[in-house]
């Protein structure tokens, strides 16, 4: 059996160095500038490609829309399918048109979006911190359960996705105006049983992690910003609202909000005008929309909050952690309820003339409000197009959070306090160009300690 | 075929596919995963992870072998060869954030180590990969690409022939 091969079209074998996957993602870099025990500086620093797709759309058919951005994210193909359908519904003037039963479809497509990203979040990168192991590889050896139980739940997500979309990874079925072609009652149904039985387990796991988990402490006046649903939990519609007055249409969100340049990255940065900095996802839907929650989740909220000894809002995002671990529980009993409640509509998409307009929409991506906006011209052709993924519209945030921490690293070694700010970086599960292998960190002093500068994992000590 | 270890629709083998379709010659692991489908390989699941190579511990179960699929980008090597690279091979080179947290994903390095600390991991393992030019959205494919793919996809056929005819005895080797 060969070993390492490599071989041209005329079959030569010889042996090889592997350098890089083609598809190196983006990378990020954390500088921290110290002077004494006050913080000079904190940049984030995002070297991601820039992205084109903004530019790539321009010209396309809008019904390509969906399909191409879906492609943005190897997480969240349904957050961009879900904006830009909606948006594109807005412009071609049906949005009113979608009937019930695809907006119910639309949401079980998400909650098995939402359950596949926050159990591989949750259990695969975050826990593994809290836990004081380097990762879910080594935490595996003392807690194999734990994480198989946490496959389980992650699968069962993608398979609802395969059900309602034709595949998990980029969904084939999604389209302007609804789906393709509805799923099978006899597949949603069959579900049933998993579902049911991955509800009770993570149930556990999420009071598991209310009981078991100490949550560093980092209180800090967040602007939470979410959408406002007439019914039910923030997930595809609504205006979005925030705790210090934010109350605007969908529409409105994209002036109310500004997107800068700053030097040290490639990604923009989102404040809401006149005010600043602002928070979305889990942390936010949760703190603002609670009581739409589904009952499951409802019911076991209070016993997480006393487990953490933290009543709502909570304004520590470390525990995004549980908060996430409510979310899959709605995320569970919510596709239940549609299942149940599922047969085949009538139709599985409203008809759509294609016209000149405008749309704007932004829906709940596991980590916050993906937001879209485009213009058509008379054929449907892309005239414009604007995203705001959630992860821009955090970073001002993460900053100001790593700012506040990064005053209460002085005293600790190098590789520690890279160590200590990844794993609140991770607290936004942020999706920075889909999938960034962090973090290179340096940390300067002026006039403080000398020549303290490193690569994460590798201490110059003190 | 006879296997004792095959997933609920009996295939023993996963070929798993990475790349992007939109990003140049990164179209080469689903170009593969297309052609294999249209050929139709008994005992054999194809999955194309696309850009999502965090999820291939759910198709691990029940499988004893795999084939990962993907582009490449090798310093030394030309765009165009083609590799053939057995995974547990002491010789095997290391790739590039092998052993790197993520903050978003969870890299295949990583996952077939978590899988091997859950069981699940196969007893074979390949790396069948492209050497290409740095991928770039929105950019076409080489004229180079229908070729590797050609080679890759024998190859793959061949590896996967051959793993299915091993004995059960052999297999557990």
């Amino acid at each position: 059996m060969n070993d390492s091969n490599s071989k041209k079209n005329s079959g030569s074998t010889r042996t090889i160095r592997v350098g890089a996957l083609a598809r190196v993602e983006g990378e990020g870099a954390l500088h921290l500038v110290m002077n004494g025990d006050q913080v000079e500086k904190v940049h984030l620093e995002i070297y991601e490609p820039p992205r084109f797709y903004e530019a790539f759309l321009r010209g396309r058919d809008f019904k390509e829309v969906p399909d191409i951005t879906a492609r943005i994210c190897g997480i969240c193909p349904v957050a961009y399918q879900m904006g830009s359908c909606h948006a594109l519904e807005k412009a071609m003037g049906v949005f009113d048109d979608v009937t019930p039963e695809i907006r119910e479809l639309r949401d079980l497509l998400y909650c098995g979006e939402w359950i596949e990203s926050h159990v591989l979040h949750m259990f695969m990168l975050h826990l593994p911190d809290f836990l004081g192991y380097e990762s879910a590889i080594s935490m595996a050896e003392d807690h194999g359960e734990t994480v198989k139980q946490a496959l389980r739940i992650k699968k069962l997500g993608n398979t609802l996705m395969d059900v309602v979309a034709g595949r998990s990874i980029h969904p084939v079925n999604v389209c302007v105006g609804g789906f393709y072609k509805a799923p099978d009652p006899k597949a949603m149904a069959g579900l049933l049983p998993e579902i049911e039985a991955c509800l009770d387990l993570m149930c556990e796991l999420t009071l598991f992690l209310a009981e078991h988990i100490t949550y560093p402490e980092l209180v800090r006046d967040y602007e939470f910003v979410c959408l406002n649903p007439e019914e039910g939990y923030p997930m595809n519609l609504g205006g979005l609202i925030s705790n210090k007055g934010l109350n605007v249409s969908q529409e409105e969100y994209g002036k109310a909000i500004e997107e800068q340049h700053v030097e040290h990255s490639t990604a923009l940065q989102s404040i809401i005008k006149g005010r600043g900095e602002y928070l979305v996802g889990p942390l936010a839907r949760l703190n603002l929309k609670s009581e739409n929650l589904h009952p499951r989740a409802l019911q076991i909220l209070p016993k997480v909050c006393t487990l953490l000894g933290s009543q709502l809002p909570w304004r520590n995002n470390f525990m995004s952690l549980p908060a996430r671990g409510l979310e899959v529980i709605h995320a569970l009993a919510r596709s239940a309820d549609i299942i149940r409640n599922y047969t085949l509509p009538a139709v599985s998409r409203v008809p759509i003339t294609p016209r000149a307009g405008r749309g704007a929409h932004g829906t709940e991506a596991p980590r916050g409000v993906c937001w879209h906006e485009y213009e058509t011209d008379h054929e449907g052709g892309i005239t414009f197009a604007r995203i705001i993924p959630p992860t821009s519209q955090n970073q001002v945030t993460i900053e100001s959070d790593l700012r506040d921490l990064a005053k209460l690293l002085v005293d600790v070694t190098d590789e520690e306090a890279a160590m200590r700010c990844e794993h609140l970086i991770r607290n936004y599960d942020p999706c920075i160009s889909c999938s960034v292998h962090f973090l290179k960190f340096t940390r300067d002093w002026e006039g403080g300690r000398a020549g303290a500068v490193s690569q994460a994992g590798v201490s110059d000590g003190d | 075929m006879e296997t004792s270890e095959m997933d609920d629709h009996g295939r023993a083998i996963l070929v798993a596919t990475c790349g992007n379709v939109m990003a140049s010659d990164d179209a080469f692991g689903p170009l593969v995963a297309r052609e294999l489908r249209r050929r139709g390989l008994p005992g054999v699941e194809v999955v194309d992870l696309d850009i999502r190579p965090a999820a291939l511990l759910d198709y691990l179960p029940g499988k004893s072998g795999l084939v990962l699929v993907d582009a490449v980008v090798a310093p030394g090597l030309e765009p165009g060869e083609v590799l053939d690279i057995d995974w547990f091979s002491p010789d095997r080179p290391g790739l590039v954030n092998d052993d790197t947290m993520s903050t978003h994903g969870l890299s295949i390095a990583m996952q077939l180590d978590l899988a091997d600390r859950l069981g699940l991991l196969p007893k074979r393992v390949r790396l069948v990969a492209a050497c290409i030019e740095p991928a770039s959205v929105g950019q076409p494919s080489s004229d180079g690409l229908p070729g590797s793919v050609e080679l890759a996809v024998s190859l793959v056929i061949d590896r996967a022939n051959g793993w299915s005819n091993l004995t059960p005895e052999q297999q557990h080797a």
